[in-house]
């Protein structure tokens, strides 16, 4: 029997998405809940499980295409025993071999080559938009079939510069700040030396904006503090020499705990500013995002409810959603609601950094790398384990002094635990 | 022209092969600026095409309709004596023409300043070629780039002695050594058709054997149908189905078993052979194997769009890089492999490269065919004009022919085109221009075409897509 994929509502308000990476080939034999292909939306790289097992015998997308959810991207042969006795080519499409063989993430213009019956475009209209770096494939003809016009491309390039420079009609995805991301012009840089273009990913493009709004509205104050950690460091080896892999615990782990706890104590690093309505919008639910570094570039998975659970329960949700954010197989969703954000560098290394508040938060915790210290205790030196934060808020909302107060309070609570029980 | 007796240390740019892909690489690359040098085993350049192919086929197929045309004049009124057939002087009228062309290329290599290197070239490494030259010098060339045109040779079949003269590929029919009383040729094909109604006009009867179903494997039957009712009257015999089990040479002939469907043997005797059942690409001494160029499961280079190898400043061009195996698909991609050496944006993405057999009457088809759509499941609208009312066949004195469009059913855009008949090859470049630039059928329908010429009836195709 063959079925047809589609693809899945991946997320509330996602409606398409580019396919970055197809995983298998026509003739491939999948199991269920095998990844068939990767999308990437607005959100996140999502993978697109196979609904069944089965054979595909046929793809219908190629990498780079835009996909709506609904639209049907494989067909897949279910029944295993006629899958074998049918030819293997006979579904394949023509242009298969080039994309095979040449796989990449993201189309690269002057190598393609793809299904010759789509975007009716005479070849100087083609040769236009390759000259522009115009995807033709992108543009929707106003012509006669469909066909593409060089004035088609013209207003393909003219629409985009727009919604980059905020010189027209802007639209939604970056619609509050028209003109905020306008660039100027860049100097001819191959003047000096040899260069290459590649096209920002999705998720490139998506921190570039959410940093450049935060940096440029958001006042921010980054206040920097220390935490002995000699002692939580001990009890943290001797319970994970005893935890399972997946059950280890993570400083990070520790870190969400105490700041949830501490978003509690101190309500307005926990909130929103509606500056609109002029109000200051507090949450009573404690979602604690988490910044993970992946090689497509950095996402924020959010732990749920992080003041209701506990450390164990905390580590074991952080170790499976870090795994699944490095995979790509993050659900979009994962990443929404987030009220309060951890960026842990202390594995890599530094003394310090200074995070940016991640809108429409208020504020951001950075962790650098731990370092024994000689510690005076008042009459000697003691050798302590000292882990340095950083703490940036948004100063609208907060005052130096609150910041202070929250981020002493974080430390004091990293080196006497017990105050994480004292109220409750 | 002026070949290199030294082999030069460095070249910017090599082409290897001077067929049509290599040499019009080479004059592209030139023009753009590059300094470049070609290394083939040919005096001047024009390799199979001019030497063993399109030219020269061409030509004994202008004087086949010569022949072939004073037989039928007697319908019109006049009437010709039995043409007396001086081979020699065809052949020499072959080469002649040969000779003017390849002649003219080698000007342009000199007018270019294209270093011409006489011999063979193959890869030490991804940086360096070993070349040998015709009297036998051999010495490494380093390069920058490289363009690889080595093209393709006919398919032999296995345990057939290549120095046969009564078994003979399309190379050697080309040469028309003589006039055989009888030729089979195996292999249902464009080139065994061509060579085969060479063949038949000059005398000889001539069999065709081919072992599916149809002639012209993978072009749209109809359009077959129509080549197949004149060949019958030409041919000896047209057989489908039908296997060559034996070839044995004999000394006044060559005695062959064939097989058909059902497994029944038959033997014959013909006095000549022409095996025509392919073509392969010429990759085995290149010495790919030193650089880190694939081929793939049918052995032509792997390229991209822009004709580059795995390594990237080696591009692959022509019949080497892929079917179909046609001079104008390696001109095409000779400009871009060229473009793109000189650092500009080029990409091969034709919509429609088109396929003429220059049979008489001619078949040509470009894009879509409606073979290819029922594979793939596309859904076409077809309209077919045939010509049997068209003012300017019947004044060639000729009935047969049809013209074919092949549409999107919603937005008529012409995905395909076909013509059967006389100067269908010249017609097809319409077709092409249509696809290429996306007409739709009222394109073609509002554009006035010559009257009276065969090209209405592209317009009257047109004109049948619409009711009103």
């Amino acid at each position: 029997m063959s079925l047809e994929i589609t693809v899945p509502e991946v997320s509330e308000g996602i409606e398409s998405g580019t396919v970055v990476t197809i995983t298998v080939a026509v003739g491939d034999q999948v199991e269920i809940d095998q990844t068939l292909l990767e999308l990437e939306t607005d959100k996140a790289v999502v993978a697109i499980p196979s609904p069944q097992a089965g054979k595909i015998t046929e793809i219908k997308v190629s990498e780079g295409d835009q996909v709506d959810v609904g639209s049907v991207v494989m067909l897949m042969d279910t029944d295993g025993e006629t899958a074998k006795a049918e030819p293997e080519e006979e579904a394949e499409p023509e242009e298969k071999p080039e994309e095979v063989s040449h796989k990449k993430t993201l189309p690269d213009l002057n190598t393609v080559r793809r299904g010759d019956m789509v975007a009716p475009a005479a070849p100087s209209v083609r040769r236009l938009a390759r000259d522009l770096g115009v995807d033709i494939y992108q543009v929707q003809g106003t012509g006669p079939g469909g066909r593409i016009s060089e004035t088609d491309v013209r207003h393909f390039v003219r629409d985009t510069m727009q919604r980059i420079t905020g010189g027209g009609p802007a639209p939604k995805s970056i619609g509050e700040f028209p003109g905020l991301h306008a660039q100027r012009p860049l100097p001819d840089f191959t003047r000096w030396g040899e260069v290459s273009r590649e096209p920002l990913s999705r998720i490139r493009e998506l921190t570039a904006d959410a940093m450049s709004y935060a940096w440029s509205t958001i006042p921010m104050v980054t206040q920097y503090d220390k935490a002995r950690i000699t002692s939580i460091e001990k009890y943290r080896n001797e319970f994970n020499q005893q935890a399972a892999e997946e059950a280890k615990l993570t400083m990070t782990a520790i870190l969400v705990k105490i700041c949830a706890a501490a978003l509690k104590v101190f309500p307005q690093f926990n909130s929103s500013l509606d500056l609109a309505s002029r109000e200051l919008i507090l949450k009573q639910s404690v979602h604690i995002g988490v910044a993970v570094d992946t090689p497509g570039g950095l996402l924020v998975p959010v732990l749920r409810e992080a003041d209701r659970k506990g450390v164990e329960k905390l580590a074991l949700e952080l170790n499976e959603i870090a795994a699944k954010t490095r995979d790509r197989k993050i659900s979009p969703a994962d990443m929404e609601g987030g009220t309060f954000t951890i960026s842990n560098l202390g594995g890599i290394g530094g003394t310090a950094f200074t995070p940016l508040v991640y809108a429409p938060q208020v504020a951001i915790l950075g962790v650098s790398r731990s370092e024994m210290q000689p510690v005076w205790d008042g009459r000697e030196f003691v050798p302590e384990l000292i882990l340095p934060l950083s703490l940036t808020y948004d100063h609208r909302v907060i005052d130096g002094a609150d910041g202070a107060r929250f981020m002493r309070w974080i430390c004091r609570t990293i080196e006497n635990p017990l105050q994480l029980v004292m109220k409750g | 022209m002026s070949t290199s007796d030294t082999i030069p240390a460095k070249a910017q740019l090599v082409v290897i092969g001077a067929g049509p892909g290599g040499y019009s690489a080479a004059f592209r690359a030139a023009e753009l600026g590059l300094s470049v040098t070609i290394v083939d085993p040919g005096v001047n350049p024009g390799g199979v095409c001019l030497y063993r192919g399109c030219i020269p086929s061409k030509a004994l197929l202008h004087v086949a309709r010569l022949i072939s045309e004073s037989e039928e004049s007697a319908i019109v009124g006049i009437t010709f004596g039995k043409p007396k057939i001086d081979v020699e002087r065809v052949r020499e009228w072959k080469n002649e023409v040969i000779d003017k062309l390849t002649g003219g290329l080698g000007s342009k290599v000199d007018k270019l300043k294209i270093d011409y290197v006489r011999g063979k070239a193959r890869f030490k490494g991804k940086n360096t070629l070993c070349i040998t030259t015709a009297d036998g010098t051999e010495a490494d060339m380093g390069f920058e780039q490289a363009i690889v045109a080595t093209g393709s040779r006919p398919i032999l079949l296995p345990g057939i002695d290549a120095a046969s003269k009564r078994i003979i590929d399309s190379t050697g029919a080309l040469e028309v050594a003589d006039v055989p009383k009888s030729l089979l040729v195996i292999g249902g094909g464009y080139i065994g058709l061509e060579l085969g109604s060479v063949y038949a006009a000059l005398g000889s009867k001539v069999s065709v054997v081919e072992m599916t179903e149809g002639l012209l494997p993978g072009c749209d039957r109809d359009l077959v149908s129509v080549l197949k009712r004149r060949l019958d009257t030409k041919f000896e015999a047209i057989m489908l189905n039908t296997r060559v089990a034996e070839l044995k040479e004999q000394k006044n002939g060559v005695r062959v078993t064939l097989e058909d469907k059902q497994g029944q043997q038959s033997t014959k005797r013909f006095e000549k052979v022409l095996v025509a059942i392919g073509r392969q690409p010429n990759t085995e001494s290149l010495g790919l194997e030193t650089t880190s160029i694939r081929l793939d499961d049918k052995g032509f280079v792997e390229v991209d769009g822009q004709q580059r190898t795995a390594e990237p400043h080696i591009f692959a061009i022509g019949d080497i890089a892929g079917e179909p195996m046609l001079a104008h698909k390696a001109y095409g991609e000779a400009q871009v492999a060229a473009g793109a050496a000189a650092g500009r944006k080029e990409v091969f993405d034709p919509r429609a490269i088109p396929a003429v057999v220059f049979t008489d009457p001619e078949i040509a088809w470009c894009g879509l065919t409606e073979t290819a759509a029922r594979e793939q499941k596309v859904k076409v609208k077809t309209v077919k004009m045939p010509w049997r009312s068209n003012g300017r066949t019947l004044t060639l004195g000729r009935d047969d022919g049809m013209t074919k469009l092949i549409v999107d059913p919603q937005t008529e855009r012409v995905l395909g085109v076909a013509v059967a008949g006389p100067g269908a090859g010249e017609l097809i470049a319409e077709g092409v221009v249509a696809i290429e630039m996306a007409a739709v059928g009222e394109d073609l329908r509002k554009s006035i075409h010559p009257h009276p010429t065969l090209s209405e009836t592209i317009y009257e195709a047109a004109q049948m897509l619409f009711k009103d």
